[in-house]
């Protein structure tokens, strides 16, 4: 599958791309550092999923998502992030992520995970949000 | 008194991410390995270090030997592997950077320490310098900052991130 990864950190962006490359059936097509560049890229290389790191205050992910989505309404689009409040999570989720994923410090597996799942169409939840859903759905309901 | 170094890190290209890509698939071909610089990498984040090691083993004088998750792990790698220069981050779990930068500098003094932090403050670099470290770079460094720390470091040389210049002035004070 062609994934696109977007980080306005150069380090963040280059251990995505590593990942990436290590696992046998992702390609990296893409690498963007701003919602724009993204949004341009996107529209030149139509990724299976897009990866979007919102760690950093200087991107938005969520404006990044909409703007993607605005030009292709069906991208897959898989958030990593350090923001674990429901609130955030139910944000990137109406705008229409199809997965979200923490940052860990030791572990890039449940990116990987994520990035298939989402590939396949369905949703997934970082593991460690779990207890957060109930909060997260409450949210849906209004 | 001590003598601080921080050269013009323009000259040293940017290299784009599509580089970084292509180095992925070159990390197993070192070319130089008799000569290289034997580097050991501890950083806690695992996407951060593996930006790290492949873009410090895409160099074809520097080869990492080791890369540790913590401060203990980093103290004991270093003292099995015996690296010439260890990158190291000061926020680490069980040991942090500046304990672990003391401890590797009092076994071996003559392996090169290369501070990783995202603070800049006189106090931290004033205590990463006096741990024995000869190198200081903020996290935001570009790519050929760090090879040109790690260069200088394995020659024995200082070197602070170009970005401190402006605490530089305390730095000297707190060394008086």
């Amino acid at each position: 599958m062609k994934v696109m990864v977007v980080s306005s950190n150069m380090w963040l962006r280059a251990g995505l791309v590593i990942v990436f490359e290590d696992q046998s059936d992702i390609e990296v097509v893409a690498a963007a550092g701003s919602t724009g560049e993204a949004v341009q890229l996107a529209r030149g290389c139509q990724p299976d999923v897009t990866v979007i790191d919102t760690s950093m205050p200087d991107l938005d992910g969520i404006e990044t998502t909409w703007q993607i989505r605005e030009e292709n309404w069906d991208a897959r689009i898989v958030m990593v992030s350090n923001h674990s409040t429901a609130e955030y999570v139910y944000k990137a989720l109406e705008a229409g992520a199809k997965g979200y994923v923490l940052i860990k410090e030791s572990d890039a597996g449940e990116i990987v995970a994520a990035v298939r799942s989402a590939n396949q169409g369905s949703c997934y939840l970082d593991r460690d949000l779990m207890e957060t859903l109930p909060d997260i759905l409450a949210m849906f309901a209004y | 008194m001590v003598t601080l170094i921080a050269p013009n890190c323009e000259q040293y290209d940017e290299y784009g991410v599509a580089d970084m890509a292509i180095c992925a698939h070159r990390r197993t071909a070192l070319l130089a390995g008799a000569f290289a610089i034997k580097i050991m990498i501890a950083e806690p984040q695992v996407l951060f270090r593996s930006a790290l090691i492949s873009l410090l083993n895409d160099q074809h004088d520097i080869e990492v030997i080791a890369a540790a998750g913590n401060g203990k792990e980093a103290v004991r790698l270093a003292k099995d592997r015996q690296p010439d220069v260890v990158v190291m981050n000061i926020a680490m779990p069980e040991l942090n950077g500046i304990e672990a930068a003391r401890q590797i500098h009092a076994a071996y003094p003559e392996t090169g320490i290369v501070m990783l932090s995202i603070h800049s403050t006189a106090e931290l670099v004033h205590d990463a310098l006096r741990a024995g470290a000869l190198g200081y770079l903020l996290k935001e460094a570009a790519r050929g900052e760090v090879v040109a720390a790690v260069r200088f470091v394995a020659e024995g040389r200082q070197y602070l991130s170009q970005k401190l210049t402006n605490i530089l002035r305390d730095l000297l004070a707190s060394f008086e």
